[in-house]
């Protein structure tokens, strides 16, 4: 008997689909960005006016680190929910409910920012996916982004239900790992997205709007870092539930250790959200103690994912082990490498565990200043959400969705020419923006030549890291088309089976080994509460006093492109500078 | 080679429960990625981060 | 074939990203390897790579 997801629950199967199709139009549009980016900035083709640019980036950042990344979470928690608590939502009508406001916000937010392609219409949003005040986007874009998040909270209320009511059928068990993850993930979410709400809600939306005239960018600033950092965990967390609940059954063997992959996910609640202040190391207005405080949370967090990686790759090795596979390192070559789910996925992880040592760098209050701004920013993004998120993603899809459709993936080998593509590509992009960034080249420009100045790279030339940035670029360009085709060719491969059932081995060692304390989701909630106070309060009071509510005076500079487009903004610029100079 | 497109998933010769596993690939693997981590980070502090003169001041 | 087509493409996929890597560990001890010169030993070593895993063909083939 064929038992796939989509036998047990067409419903959720149909649902899931949806979700992913969403994701997956949002990754299409992000990696055409992407490739107008990489050509631009490189000056190898140029086919918008450069003001045009940051219209083009903000929906690369919107799209990908927003629709596609989010999206895609929520499409494979509800698998995950769905899988391991076996059963199906309380009220399905709900579930559409959310999904249906995270769409609409996502048009909404996706309008306000393509609108500023088209003269004709009046709106546009070139904030950058960042939105720091005193750049200013059309009202529609903040309400499509508040819409969206309100949207994933009611999705997580669906989880927390479902939970419920499976707990009042199976009193005194453990909660199943996968539910265990999905639970805690939105527990970190609920605390930090309320960051971005505030700053929303109570200052950029009125501003925008004209019923507040003025704004304090440090505070706004602060409550989007607030969670900005937890939402690369928002991006990454799905990667590890993949990594933690699926790689271990591709690497033919079982997790290591359910009860370190709770305690994973249990740091990442309490440590993720006290940390946003190291992206404002060069920020002035925050006093250093704070910072040099936020340091130490920060690498304090390498703890969950170093034990992230001992555990997932033990459960390879044992994959590896049970396959036949011998010696210190030999043993590698008993995994199926052919399998582009697996292989995706393990290239993925290595990726972020060396993109990992760019964050180590980030992190320093010191070493930060090297970097701070520059292309190596981009790097590091590139490798982490980029690619540790977006390549497991992708990964995944290729086991997930034989699952959800009950068609057997097509072109498997072609599969695997996509994620070693993309292996290639993002080495080919990230290393070139890496050194580029150490010489000094900024990020978000769109035009990074300057006359009667030259970069001093260290082996090469500026033309060359160029050449190079734009090969990735292309080549990561054509694995996002390869694996869009394929999901679609799978999609009508009707009259065809998974080869794979949906079951998912138990971890060599179970939950009943560990405390039940793990699994009291109200504690850890509480502390990761009151760390956050104890981290931002002082913080927060400090500049609320020093800059006011709605700041020193701070008018908005709206990004929209007037007339004689570059020069305009230019002039713009400039008076907003002198004005503030002045003040 | 033709697209066959069987997977092999999780076909194990032989189970192997947690008391036999003694995961010592992957404290080699961890230990190689140890090292690589401090060199590229006594690299990058030491050569790269204090290496570099500091900002020259440009008077226009 | 010696190596299975996955393994080859593969073992293809390490050594370009090793090399490109490489490239820049050398440059940061200040020896600069040209471009060109990175190219055309990427193209050497796979192409021998590949020629290897052709010609020794026959009973190593597993698949
Ligand atoms: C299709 C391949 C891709 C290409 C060619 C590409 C290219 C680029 C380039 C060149 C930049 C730097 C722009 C600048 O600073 O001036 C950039 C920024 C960025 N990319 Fe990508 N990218 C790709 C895929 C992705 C993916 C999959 C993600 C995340 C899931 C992503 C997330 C970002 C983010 C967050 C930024 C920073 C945006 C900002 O500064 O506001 N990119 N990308
Ligand atoms: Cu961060």
């Amino acid at each position: 008997m064929r038992n796939t997801f989509v036998d047990a629950y067409p419903d959720q199967a149909r649902f899931i689909r949806r979700v992913f199709a969403t994701s997956f139009t949002a990754f299409a549009v992000g990696a055409f960005f992407g490739l107008i980016q990489a050509l631009h900035r490189t000056d190898i083709l140029r086919v918008v006016e450069s003001p045009t640019y940051y219209t083009v980036l903000t929906g690369h950042g919107v799209f990908l680190v927003l629709s596609f990344t989010i999206f895609f979470l929520v499409g494979v928690y509800q698998w995950a929910v769905t899988d391991s608590l076996e059963r199906r939502p309380v009220d399905m009508r709900f579930t559409w409910g959310w999904y249906g406001l995270m769409v609409l916000g996502t048009l909404l937010a996706a309008f306000a920012i393509l609108a500023g392609f088209v003269e004709s219409i009046d709106v546009s949003a070139n904030t950058l996916f960042t939105f720091y005040a005193p750049l200013q986007g059309h009202p529609i874009f903040y309400v499509g982004l508040v819409l969206f998040v309100v949207g994933t909270w009611l999705a997580g209320a669906d989880w927390f239900r479902s939970w419920l009511a499976w707990k009042g059928e199976h009193p005194g068990e453990r909660i199943p790992l996968p539910t265990f993850m999905v639970l805690t993930t939105m527990i970190m979410w609920y605390i930090s997205s309320i960051g971005v709400a505030v700053a929303i809600l109570a200052f950029i939306l009125p501003w925008s709007l004209g019923i507040v005239d003025s704004i304090n960018p440090t505070l706004t600033r602060t409550l989007f870092w607030y969670f900005g950092h937890p939402v690369v965990y928002f991006w990454l967390l799905p990667a590890y539930l993949l990594w933690y609940i699926l790689l271990p059954k591709l690497s033919g063997g079982r997790l290591f250790s359910d009860p370190l992959a709770r305690v994973v996910f249990i740091l990442f609640i309490l440590l993720s959200t006290p940390v946003g202040i190291h992206h404002q190391y060069l920020d002035p207005g925050i006093a250093e103690g704070f910072k040099f405080i936020v340091m130490t949370n920060t690498m304090f967090l390498l703890l969950p994912s170093f034990l992230t990686a001992f555990t997932v790759v033990a459960s390879m090795e044992h994959g590896a082990r049970q396959r036949g596979g011998t010696g210190y390192v030999g043993w590698l070559r008993a995994l199926p490498w052919r399998e582009p789910a697996f292989t995706g996925m393990a290239l993925a992880g290595l990726v972020f565990a060396f993109g990992g040592f760019t964050g180590i760098v980030n992190a320093g209050m010191n070493i930060n200043y090297l970097v701070h701004n520059s292309l190596w920013v981009p790097g590091h993004i590139h490798t982490q959400v980029g690619t540790a998120s977006a390549l497991t993603f992708m990964a995944g899809s290729y086991w997930l969705v034989p699952q959800l459709t009950g068609n057997r993936l097509v072109g498997r080998s072609i599969g695997l020419v996509q994620v070693l593509l993309w292996f290639i590509g993002i080495v080919f992009m990230t290393n070139s923006m890496y050194r580029g960034g150490l010489v000094g080249i900024p990020r978000r420009t769109a035009e990074p030549q300057y006359e009667g100045f030259q970069y001093e790279v260290a082996a090469g030339s500026v033309g060359e890291l160029n050449a190079q940035l734009a090969i990735g670029g292309i080549l990561l360009f054509i694995s996002a088309m390869l694996f869009l085709a394929l999901m679609l060719l799978t999609l009508f491969n009707r009259d065809s089976e998974p080869v794979d059932n949906r079951t998912i081995p138990a971890p060599l060692s179970g939950p009943e080994d560990s405390p039940a304390v793990l699994d009291n989701l109200k504690l850890w909630a509480a502390i990761a509460a009151v760390l956050v106070l104890l981290a931002y309060t002082i913080p927060l009071a400090s500049i609320v006093t020093r800059g006011g509510l709605f700041g020193p005076d701070i008018g908005p500079f709206p990004v929209t492109i007037e007339g004689s487009g570059s020069i305009e903004l230019v002039r713009m610029g400039l008076e907003f500078a002198l004005e503030t100079v002045s003040r | 080679m033709p697209d066959a497109n069987i997977h092999e998933l999780s076909a194990p010769d032989h189970a192997i429960d947690h008391d036999e596993f003694d995961p010592l690939g992957t404290l080699t693997l961890i230990v190689l990625y140890f090292l690589a981590l401090v060199l590229m980070w006594l690299f990058t502090y030491f050569i790269e981060f204090l290496g570099n003169d500091p900002t020259p001041l440009v008077v226009i | 074939m010696r190596l299975t087509l996955p393994r080859l493409l593969l073992v293809i996929a390490f050594l370009i990203v090793i090399l490109v890597e490489f490239r820049t560990v050398l440059g940061f001890f200040d020896i600069a390897v040209p471009f060109t010169t990175a190219v055309i030993v990427g193209v050497v070593v796979i192409g021998a790579l590949v020629l290897w895993s052709l010609l020794s063909s026959g009973e190593g083939s597993n698949e």
